[in-house]
């Protein structure tokens, strides 16, 4: 018994910072019905901007986090005004190919500059707690907190406040919205940078770990699409019910099954769930009209 | 036996009822009209004769057959053919190209012999091209034929995708609003034709909201509003039923002497 | 006949190429952007005629490099068994991958088609009794460069040609219909689930025999090559050269293999302008370099008139 909660522990922890990922990627789905495939390279991105300013700068961790969040935000902005604005009414495959360029683009510039992982500290050392024989590290407890957090406030934020509707209204329909006087434009440049920080932090809780490399977001964001379907795109705490899901369930397979499982498990889980019920958890019914 | 049996046809879901109980046939060689105003359920009963949808209750007949064992590509083997309210054409093809897609389930060579281009792909693909070619001239759409779709104007169109259905050789033609937006000399060009596919030996039912059009046309008229047939006879029938006029009129008023029911 | 003029002549010029181009090391890069102009013709009937998407197709080169590395190494078949057996495989694979793809779209079906993409590398690297695991497998190359360059134009321009036929013809119109209107292909009779799942394995074929040459070509294979990197790149080729376009998927991977070698400092370099070549297409011309030669000829049509 005890093992198992170990390894739920341990689900837990992976699955906040799958969480975490997921819910940038939603936050972009549920406003403009595109899935971001550069959220991973974005994340990866703010990430250097928080090393550079520890490295470079000498900053504190809470600085380089507060300058990794302002860069982050910046950067959704941008990308989004120039890049994801001009292929608003584009067809699927456009905008799925121009998200691979911002993707091959950002991956590409660091990688000019970047040839071997950079260690990157923990935001809080320390050794784990023990509670009736299981241990917790106390990062996996920020973590976990943190996205749960932000799950709360973003879910207040789109239930109760002005703002959050008039996000969600756009997501539904855009012509209708604008009429209404939202201004679409701030919509989803807001929503950008939002979904950019959510994956910076995730990408700051993430290096310690795997090292910081121009691809050491990979993984994550396939386990964050996984974790997105699973929990029903377009839904948040689908996001985080996904994310922390997947964490544990391929936690336990690591554990009760074997590790060469690992890897194939996010992609049949991914399949799977496509088939079988598209909207995942959480999601509302994928309709096709004839 | 008529051609077409619908019986007890309902459709519905999330509690709302597209369709509630219809009931209609088609006789063989005759030209039926099914109309009713917006959101009467005309195209869902059409999506069920075609299989793109599945009723939640009822039964549809195609020659005797059960048609709801029939899976959405087989419907135009058994020999329904239909055109859409939409004018489902593929833009950047030619319009030759767009009626040839017609032959697909009729004109063919085994499949392997398209990869290499084999001695019989090739005749079948000149056989349908001749076909294609002969039916444009038989819509008057001739010249077109080597025009890609985008860009030429709707009545055009119209006709080509009539020249289409056509090429799938059908005993039922559905049409979903032939005359929807065309000018009234293409009108008649259509009515034309449609008249032509019946001589021919083409059983017409057609969805249409232009009623004169209806009434000269048509051997016989089904009419549904709010998902339910409220009248079927022939052309005279309907256009004195107290019921069709107030689904079309909706509040009291005098017509042609007959108080109608609001 | 005179369809098959201009092709002649570039599949002509191509053929003497090596005796302008001398030197065993361009040999071996021309071989290798013919190689990805056959997987991005393929992706291209799938992508661009079909209209499905696939994030993963890299996989397939995998699977056709592995499958034809342990027949040659393991069977001792010859290359000419082994290459078309190696697309075949693929192509097995292919066809399974398009039974879920018959009830996904959109977004839905690139991340099915991502996760596979990231998936079968994975096996590769552990299923080590077959596969080597990350050690790899080293199977006899070609007799020499040069040959090797000629060996893959002749397939290219095989496999190039049966596309071709398939695409004006019966096959080719069920295609355009699936992608073009869904409804439209099952009125006319064509059944979604054969269409679908033969373009996936017609695909996968072509990836696959891509995926046996290159590794032949190489001498080695490993669980690294053909990643989500050379998957995202195979799409970006079908892309920018233009969806549809035969011609513009062969010139596209040609541009996309050259890059790296051009800039042979960094790998980073070459996916940078890949990225911002990829997001001006798409943004500034969405039917991609084909198009642009379209525009051009009928621009030089009416300043002749």
């Amino acid at each position: 018994m005890t093992d198992f909660l170990q390894y739920v522990i341990g689900g837990l922890a992976a699955g906040s910072l799958y969480a975490l990922a997921a819910m940038g990627l939603t936050l972009i789905y549920k406003t403009s019905e595109v899935v971001n495939f550069a959220n991973g390279e974005m994340a990866m991105l703010s990430t250097f901007a928080a090393y550079l300013l520890l490295t470079r700068f000498q900053a504190p961790y809470w600085v380089a986090f507060l300058g990794a969040m302002a860069f982050a935000a910046l950067l959704g902005i941008l990308l989004e005004r120039f890049f994801m604005r001009p292929v608003q009414k584009a067809n699927h495959l456009n905008q799925i190919m121009l998200t691979l360029g911002i993707f091959m683009l950002l991956n590409g510039t660091v990688s000019v500059y970047v040839y071997e992982p950079r260690a990157f500290p923990r935001p809080v050392q320390g050794t784990p707690y023990e509670i009736g024989g299981l241990f917790v590290s106390p990062d996996s407890v920020l973590i976990f907190a943190i996205a749960t957090a932000l799950m709360l406030g973003l879910y207040l934020f789109f239930k109760h406040t002005l703002a959050g509707i008039a996000l969600r209204a756009t997501a539904q329909n855009l012509i209708t919205s604008r009429l209404m006087g939202v201004p679409a434009g701030r919509v989803y440049a807001i929503t950008w940078a939002f979904a950019a920080m959510l994956g910076g932090v995730a990408g700051m809780l993430i290096a310690p770990t795997t090292g910081l490399d121009p691809n050491f977001m990979g993984d994550v964001a396939i386990k964050a699409f996984a974790g997105a379907i699973l929990g029903g795109l377009g839904s948040l705490p689908g996001a985080v019910a996904g994310g922390l899901l997947l964490g544990v369930l391929e936690n336990l397979i690591v554990g009760y099954i074997s590790t060469d499982l690992k890897a194939v498990f996010a992609f049949s889980l991914i399949l799977l769930v496509l088939v079988i019920r598209p909207q995942g958890i959480m999601g509302a019914p994928v309709r096709r009209r004839v | 036996m008529p051609l077409l049996e619908v019986e007890g046809l309902s459709v519905s879901f999330g509690g709302l009822h597209a369709l509630q109980d219809i009931r209609f046939a088609v006789a063989e060689g005759a030209i039926h009209g099914l109309i009713g105003p917006n959101g009467a359920g005309k195209t869902t009963a059409f999506n069920c004769i075609t299989r793109l949808q599945t009723p939640t209750a009822g039964a549809i007949r195609f020659g005797g057959k059960d048609l709801l064992k029939v899976a959405p590509h087989q419907v135009v083997r058994l020999g329904i053919a239909r055109t859409f309210q939409n004018l489902e054409l593929c833009r950047n093809q030619s319009v030759l190209e767009n009626v040839m897609l017609g032959l697909y389930h009729r004109v063919r060579a085994p499949h392997l012999t398209y990869p290499l281009f084999l001695p019989a792909a090739r005749r079948a693909e000149e056989a349908s091209r001749q076909e294609a070619l002969a039916l444009l001239e038989r819509v008057g759409c001739w010249e077109y034929a080597q025009a890609p779709v985008a860009g030429l104007p709707y009545g055009v169109l119209k006709r080509v995708e009539f020249a289409r259905a056509l090429a799938c050789k059908p005993r039922l033609l559905l049409l979903d609003e032939p005359a929807a937006g065309v000018t009234s000399g293409e009108r008649s060009a259509l009515v034309q034709l449609i008249r032509e596919a019946r001589d021919s030996g083409i059983t017409v039912l057609m969805v249409e909201h232009d009623i004169s059009l209806v009434m000269s046309l048509c051997d016989q008229i089904t009419v549904l509003d709010f998902g339910r047939v409220i009248a079927d006879g022939t052309p005279d029938e309907v256009q004195n039923d107290p019921a069709v006029i107030a689904a079309y009129l909706g509040l009291e008023e005098e017509v042609d002497g007959h108080a109608s029911v609001g | 006949m005179r369809r098959y003029l201009w092709p002649a002549v570039g599949f002509g010029l191509a053929a003497a190429l090596p005796f302008v181009i001398t030197g065993s090391y361009r040999h071996n890069i021309m071989a290798l952007m013919l190689v990805y102009a056959i997987a991005a013709v393929g992706l291209n009937l799938l992508v661009g005629i079909a209209g499905q998407i696939s994030m993963g197709h890299g996989a397939f080169m995998l699977i056709g490099g592995y499958t034809s590395a342990i027949l040659t190494l393991k069977a001792g078949l010859p290359l000419w068994l082994s290459i078309p057996a190696a697309g075949v495989a693929a192509a097995l694979v292919g066809f399974v991958l398009g039974l879920p793809a018959l009830r996904l779209h959109g977004h839905f079906l690139a991340l099915a088609t991502l996760s596979f993409g990231v998936a079968i590398p994975q096996i590769a690297m552990k299923w080590g009794s077959v596969t080597g695991g990350a050690m790899g497998l080293s199977p006899k190359g070609f007799a020499s460069d040069r040959i090797a360059y000629w060996t893959v134009l002749g397939v290219l321009a095989l496999l190039v040609w049966v596309a071709d036929n398939l695409l004006r013809s019966r096959p080719g119109r069920a295609l355009r219909a699936v992608r073009d209107s869904e409804v439209v292909a099952l009125s006319m009779g064509i059944s979604l689930v054969w269409a679908k799942t033969s373009i996936f394995a017609l695909s996968a074929f072509f990836a696959g025999v891509a995926g046996a040459l290159g590794t032949h070509l190489a001498g080695f294979i490993n669980p690294t090559d053909y990643n989500m990197l050379i998957s995202f790149q195979l799409l970006a080729t079908v892309v920018v050269g233009g969806l549809g376009s035969i011609p513009g998927s062969i010139a596209g991977a040609v541009l996309v293999t050259f890059l790296p070698f051009a800039f042979s400092r960094s790998k980073g370099w070459a996916s940078t302008i890949e990225g911002l070549a990829i997001i001006g297409i798409v943004i500034f011309l969405p039917y991609g370099l084909a198009s642009l030669v379209q525009k051009l000829r009928g621009v030089r049509r009416r300043a002749a008139s």
